[in-house]
């Protein structure tokens, strides 16, 4: 066997050995034939697995990576909805510059604002005139040297007022007055 | 002297010698002289024309011819006196005081004076009356005439 190896020098062996030797070479040789035609064979589900084998390295490797990263705080609502503007941000910007010229042509070509005049019959209720009234004219004294006095109130008939009329009789009349 | 006492003096002097603005006079009172007699036929004089119904009043309708000799008007602020001369005498206004009163006409406090042409003084009133309305002295003349003084103030 060590002279089929290849371990033990072939001439120290008789003529039997020799073609033991041979025999066990040559069965060697079929042995290995067959089994490199059985890996051939076998080769394209081993490639498949291969790929299978490492998707499962890849999943079994990210929950090992979590506890390294920090947590993250989960970011307020405005906060996401700023997020989602900036990333959309050229989004934004055509959607409001289209509303806006569409708005502007529509101002620039649509129909011009007719004017209404509505005309309305408003019943203003009757202002009352003003009525001031008023009192009699009232003497509070009277001083008549050398003679005496009788007041007449002429009442407000013809609507002019009241009239006062404060007749003063003298004792003597100086008959040279008024000539 | 500092800062302060040379403001103050300054301020003294021109409330020296900046007078105060005159008080607005706000009533004008109309004064007519008017001479009443007996007529064949009643005559008022056209000026009179605004008295022609306190005429055929009594007492005053005891004359029908009413002759206007003179009139003047007075403009008088509240404490303040004006004088008018009569062809039969002078005339003394004083306006006491105005009572504005809501919804009815101003109350006016007047002095009535009335002296005659040889200065001795025959009337001396004090009367209140609201504005628009007249106040008529009258007292008698030789000759059975009447020598009326017709007021009214607005």
């Amino acid at each position: 066997m060590l002279a089929a190896d290849g371990e033990a020098p072939a001439t120290d062996l008789g003529p039997e050995a020799r073609q033991t030797t041979a025999a066990v070479r040559e069965l060697g040789e079929l042995v290995r034939g067959s089994l490199e035609l059985s890996a051939d064979d076998a080769e394209p589900r081993l490639a498949g697995l291969w790929d299978l084998i490492e998707r499962r390295l890849d999943v079994a490797e990210a929950p090992a990576a979590a506890p390294v990263a920090a947590p993250a705080a989960r970011p307020s609502l405005g906060a996401r909805i700023w997020s989602w503007l900036a990333g959309h941000r050229s989004h934004v910007a055509t959607g409001l510059l289209s509303a806006g010229a569409v708005a502007g042509l529509s101002m620039a070509l649509g129909p011009a604002p007719t004017e209404k005049v509505v005309v309305k019959t408003v019943t203003v209720p009757a202002v009352q005139p003003t009525v001031m009234t008023g009192s009699p004219p009232e003497v509070e004294s009277m001083e008549l040297i050398g003679g005496s006095g009788t007041v007449f109130t002429i009442g407000d008939d013809d609507g002019d007022g009241d009239t006062a009329v404060i007749w003063v009789e003298p004792d003597e009349v100086d008959p040279t007055e008024g000539i | 002297m500092n800062k302060s006492m040379l403001v103050i003096a300054g301020a003294l002097v021109l409330g020296v010698l900046v007078e105060p603005p005159e008080a607005r006079a706000d009533v004008t009172c109309s004064i007519v002289e008017i001479e009443a007699s007996s007529g064949s036929a009643p005559a008022i004089d056209p000026d009179l024309k605004a008295l022609e119904k306190k005429f055929k009043r009594p007492p005053l309708s005891s004359w029908n011819t009413f002759k206007k000799l003179g009139g003047a008007s007075l403009t008088l602020a509240p404490q303040q006196a004006g004088a008018a001369n009569l062809v039969h005498g002078k005339f003394g206004l004083l306006l006491r005081d105005i009572n504005e009163r809501p919804g009815k006409k101003p109350r006016l406090g007047l002095g009535i004076t009335i002296d005659d042409t040889a200065g001795k003084r025959v009337v001396d009133i004090k009367v209140g009356v609201d504005a628009g309305d007249y106040v008529i002295p009258a007292r008698p003349l030789p000759g059975d005439k009447g020598h009326l003084v017709a007021v009214t103030c607005k």
